[in-house]
């Protein structure tokens, strides 16, 4: 029996080959973004290792709230309060101790010799070098370290890329806004000629903590230790010296804490990949079900002889089940290595853009190899299931009839089935979009929605068919007509392939109606939102120091200037945003639309909450909320008003400055601005007074809205770009079926041949019925993907999208591109048809 | 008899197909084999003909390279003044379409069509529209009035081979093929089909040229040609199936 399945196998390895390919892309996707961020773990794992090398252990402030990375622009260790310079002094006295230094890291914004920005939206990263040797991750390549508060050391990768050159007078903006240094040297962190993309400015430790802006405090003790100290008697000696609030970790944990933190950051950008992968995976699993289908229904007289002489029913299951496992296995394992090559890709493609990684051979870990397999391996055998016990009920005296075709299931239980299923997909989607929000069970929804859209595509095939297909007689005579009613022959071959082109689409058109809606709410939202006539974002850098909107705050015609923060805080365990305005001018350039209490409480340090949040939480006003800040430790607020919701705020508003006075490093994402004329002269004043700080963006708020209404469209952009597999995939699937078709039509194609049709004509017969079955999947995933962005747009509710927008331009040309590529994928299957042997394809058997 | 034969090689104005010493071979080497060994014949306009022979003699090599399915090895058919070894692809496919007719064992019919547009297929492949009257008058001949909607597989043998005569008829060919075509059908059914040949060439004018191996269908014909191992080896003017019958009766 095996015998027989190698075989077949080998019979039908161009078919099956088409199989696998769409097994290899969605393996290959899933194992490239595995290898990738394993392979960037590893080379930050190493990277921090390497750099703590000359240290023993390290000393700081106890986190209050764990080492979450909270986030929110606090810098690099802003989940901890800052140590002051006077412990290092207690922990170099203490026994065992070699040496100690105090460090600080934090952020700035480096210009080039123009005075521009170059970083591309990264930080620059400000260290300390004090002088400690191999205690500092940093290594001298040229030049000295700095001794002096003028000079700077910067690393290898900017220094050659902008051709600094020693000596040279480079503007590193901090805290303490716009400084002059002499560059004296330039540094690699570790081994690597940068920080992972990121530029590095190294300055002396009191230097440093100006540029950051907390004179007399770093951020972390590093210590070595005495020669034949070790560092778990060192540790334990620190131990009991230190006071309350502080904690010592070896080196070694330090670093692999940091390489932690690069993993968790990669976590999500792994998820958000192995969506897209999954994805890709269940549309092969679509084009896998029809293939073996169809295999099995060419092959019912072959299976219904060994049925005949002797095969049991189990046999012929298990047989059909052997081929897809091989095929699944093959697919997988091929997929696997195109992963790896995927995952070298990039890695090549990030260097060549800058992104600087020290090299380090690609990660492939054992789990990539049997998760991608298995995930390869189960996908197809799941697809065979249902056509592996089609085949073994094929009775054995099919075999003797020249017309045998299998029985199909009755349509009636697959309406049944079907409508059962497509009730059960929109009822856990309806409980995933306006219950639980959790992106598991909308998936799930999603995917039984699609399930049940396909089982009953069959149903609407024959009068889309019709429908679509009427002009092909007019416009190709005969040849048309044919090709029209070929893609109605045999509706579940057709809706099987539409369906799986229908989900790639309707996510693109889910997606599509979301973004337009999004787009066509932006204005009224916007409106709603923002008051301010003028708006600076950096252009170039992630953030401004808040110094930027004090530098504006006198320049003629301004009225009111407010510089917008976004950090975080923790109230009962969790972590909540929070918006940082100027008390004064904040409610003139974002509204502060009161429900209850006032604005003025931002004045007094009170804290201001959106009003659904505070009905939520049955906040009164008066009320006393501990805000707990990792820098600083837990701050009571009384709630001074409720807001309404406003897209450019947080659920929560504190007063700017005494909002950065609880963290490490305070910075501005974005500074509005009221003027009184926004006049060329004003605005070219609001220029001339942020010119020292880079190319900071001076905006009018139309031109900041259409910015954000930018970014929009690139984030939708990548959404597109990473759907496209699963289209391509789809797409392979409408070549598979429709060379299968052929081949299973060779009779009929030798006939029309022997009675005249030229091959050309041949040609448009097939790419009429590629046409079509394209276009039944491009309509119904339309349909659905209209409908499923709509759902979603009445799930997010009003402070996202107001109003719903179907995207009419995305939907012309998704029409265009699937006839367009449906009629592509015809060429081959059409171009196999045309050369067949007109003698040789009548007289087939 | 060779003389016979000789004589109608000669030149006529009134053929409607002919072979010039046509050979075909099959394979290389040791698996060589002759199917046409300079066959010359030459089929004239408004006969009924049929080809016999044995298994492996060439007879439907010899009909498939007559018709344009086919290519020679050497030599030359042509179909009235037309050497089919000139035409391309595309010209060989286009006179298949507009001057041959062809009707098959089986499978003669496009399962997605019915009865009408398959008659009507090669002139629609064409763009040109049907006689109308013509249509009609080959139509009810056929006898198929009632069924010209049906789809093939709503046909029984005897209806679709009936319909596959219809689509040689409609576009008025120069000359009409058959494979074997009663060879799948009962007596009844295969006397209806050839009467219905013989009614064409009788009094249409049309040429018609068959092969079988069955005496009886052979006796419709107004000449039979015998083939063996790829050369004519004997033909019969006016034969009925008693004499055929006979012929292969010493041959063997």
């Amino acid at each position: 029996m095996w015998r027989a399945t190698w075989k077949s196998l080998l019979a039908h390895k161009l078919r099956l080959a088409l199989t696998a390919l769409a097994v290899v892309l969605g393996v290959a996707f899933m194992s490239g973004t595995f290898v990738l961020t394993d392979t960037i773990k590893h080379t930050f794992s190493n990277l921090f290792t390497q750099a703590a090398s000359g240290e023993s252990a390290v000393v700081r402030a106890v986190a209050p709230y764990g080492n979450g990375r909270s986030g929110g622009g606090q810098g690099l260790n802003g989940d901890r309060p800052l140590t002051p310079d006077s412990l290092v002094s207690t922990v170099q006295a203490i026994p065992g101790v070699g040496a100690a230094d105090g460090s600080v890291s934090g952020y700035g914004t480096m210009l080039n010799l123009q005075g521009k920005t170059f970083t591309k939206g990264a930080p620059t990263v400000i260290l300390s070098y004090n002088g400690g040797g191999h205690l500092s991750p940093l290594r001298l390549h040229g030049g000295h370290f700095p001794t002096g508060p003028d000079q700077v050391a910067i690393d290898v990768s900017t220094v050659s890329k902008e051709h600094f050159a020693l000596g040279d007078q480079i503007t590193v903006i901090g805290n303490n806004g716009p400084g002059r240094y002499t560059l004296v040297g330039s540094v690699s962190y570790g081994s690597s000629n940068n920080l992972a993309g990121a530029s590095l400015a190294a300055f002396e430790l009191d230097t440093a903590q100006r540029v950051i802006g907390k004179p007399g405090f770093v951020n972390q003790i590093d210590v070595a230790a005495t020669s034949g100290e070790s560092t778990a008697a060192l540790v334990t000696a620190i131990g009991s010296h230190l006071p309350n609030g502080f904690e010592v970790i070896t080196a070694q944990e330090a670093a692999a804490e940091n390489a932690a933190n690069v993993s968790q950051a990669l976590n999500g950008f792994n998820t958000f990949l192995l969506v897209f992968a999954g994805i890709a995976l269940f549309v092969g699993a679509f084009l896998i079900f029809n293939t073996f289908s169809i295999l099995v229904g060419q092959r019912t007289r072959e299976l219904a002889l060994m049925r005949a002489i002797g095969a049991s029913r189990r046999q012929i299951n298990a047989s059909v089940l052997g081929e897809a496992a091989f095929t699944g296995l093959f697919g997988s394992a091929v997929g696997l290595l195109v992963g790896i090559g995927l995952a070298a890709g990039i890695y090549a493609l990030l260097d060549s853009l800058g992104v600087s990684l020290p090299k380090s051979a690609l990660q492939f870990e054992a789990r990539t190899a049997i998760v991608g397999l298995i995930v390869g391996t189960a996908v197809t055998l799941v697809s065979a299931v249902l056509p592996a016990l089609r085949a073994g009920s094929i009775p054995p005296a099919a075999g003797l009839r020249e017309d045998a075709v299998v029985q199909d299931s009755s349509l009636r239980r697959r309406s049944v089935i079907g409508g059962g299923v497509l009730v059960v997909g929109i009822v856990v989607l309806a409980i995933g979009l306006f219950g639980s929000s959790s992106i598991q069970v909308i998936g799930l929804g999603a995917a039984l929605t699609f399930i049940g859209v396909a089982m009953l595509t069959p149903f609407v095939v024959p009068p889309m068919v019709a429908v679509l297909g009427r002009p092909l007689p007019a416009v190709a005579g005969i040849t048309g007509q044919i090709g029209k009613e070929n893609a109605a022959r045999n509706p579940r071959r057709t809706a099987a392939t539409s369906s799986a082109l229908m989900i790639g689409i309707a996510l693109v058109a889910a997606i599509a109606t979301l973004g337009q809606s999004a787009n066509a709410s932006f204005n009224s939202i916007f409106d709603k939102a923002v008051s301010a006539n003028y708006v600076l974002v950096p252009n170039d850098a992630d953030s401004l120091p808040p110094a930027v909107a004090n530098a504006v705050r006198n320049v003629p015609g301004v009225t009111a200037v407010s510089g917008v923060s976004d950090e975080v805080f923790h109230l009962d365990h969790a972590s909540e945003h929070v918006t940082g305005l100027d008390p004064v001018g904040g409610p003139q350039v974002l509204h502060l639309d009161m429900t209850a209490g006032s604005v003025s409480a931002l004045g007094q340090n009170q804290i201001l909450v959106e009003s659904d949040t505070a009905k939520s939480n049955h906040y009164q006003i008066g009320q006393t909320l501990n805000l707990g800040f990792a820098a600083t430790g837990v701050v009571p607020v009384r709630i001074g008003g409720f807001y309404k919701t406003n897209t450019y705020l947080d659920t929560y508003v504190l007063s700017g400055q005494f909002l950065d006075a609880h963290v490490n490093q305070p910075s501005d994402f974005a500074v509005g601005l009221r003027t009184t004329d926004m006049s060329a002269a004003t605005t070219a004043a609001l220029k001339a007074a942020v010119a020292s700080y880079g190319d900071i963006k001076v905006d009018t708020a139309a031109q900041f809205e259409s910015d954000q209404k930018n970014q929009l469209k690139t984030i939708l952009t990548v959404v597109y770009a990473l759907l496209a597999l699963s289209i391509i995939i789809a797409l392979i699937g409408v070549v598979n079926t429709l060379a299968l078709s052929v081949m299973e039509r060779t009779r009929e194609i030798g006939l029309l041949r022997a009675v005249g049709t030229q091959r050309r004509q041949l040609k448009r017969m097939i790419r009429a019925e590629s046409l079509i079955v394209a276009l039944i999947g491009a309509i119904l995933g339309l349909i659905l993907g209209v409908g499923l962005g709509a759902a979603v747009v009445s799930a997010v509710g009003s402070s996202f999208v107001t109003e719903l927008a179907v995207p009419v331009p995305t939907i012309i040309v998704v029409l265009i591109l699937a006839a367009f590529f449906g009629m592509f994928a015809s060429v081959w299957p059409a171009r196999r048809a045309a050369k067949m042997d007109v003698l040789e394809a009548i007289y087939t058997v | 008899m060779q003389s016979d034969i000789r004589d109608s090689h000669a030149p006529s104005g009134t053929a409607a197909a002919r072979a010039v010493a046509a050979t075909k071979i099959y394979g290389k080497g040791e698996t060589m084999v002759t199917a046409l060994d300079a066959v010359d014949v030459v089929f004239e306009s408004g006969q009924f003909s049929a080809i016999m022979g044995p298994s492996g003699s060439g007879k439907s090599t010899l009909m498939h390279c007559l018709a344009g399915l086919d290519r020679l090895t050497s030599g030359q058919v042509l179909i009235g003044d037309v050497d089919l070894g000139q035409l391309d692809d595309k010209a060989l496919t286009a006179m298949r379409r507009d001057r041959v007719g062809f009707i098959f064992q089986t499978f003669n019919l496009v399962p997605t069509l019915n009865a009408l547009e398959n008659m009507t297929l090669p002139l629609s492949l064409s763009g040109r529209d049907p006689d109308r009257e013509w249509l009609d008058s080959v139509v009810s001949t056929l006898g198929l009035g009632g069924r010209l909607k049906h789809k093939p597989l709503e046909l029984s043998g005897g209806q679709q081979q009936r319909v596959a005569v219809g689509r040689a008829l409609v576009c008025r060919p120069q000359i009409i093929f058959g494979d074997e075509p009663t060879g799948n059908l009962d007596s009844k059914a295969s006397s209806e089909v050839l009467g219905l040949l013989r009614d064409a060439v009788d009094n249409l004018g049309q040429t018609v040229v068959i092969v079988t191996h069955d005496p009886v269908a052979a006796g419709f014909s107004d000449r039979v040609v015998f083939l063996e191992d790829g050369r004519i080896v004997d033909q019969i003017l006016k034969p009925t199936a008693q004499v055929i019958l006979d012929r292969m009766k010493s041959d063997a």
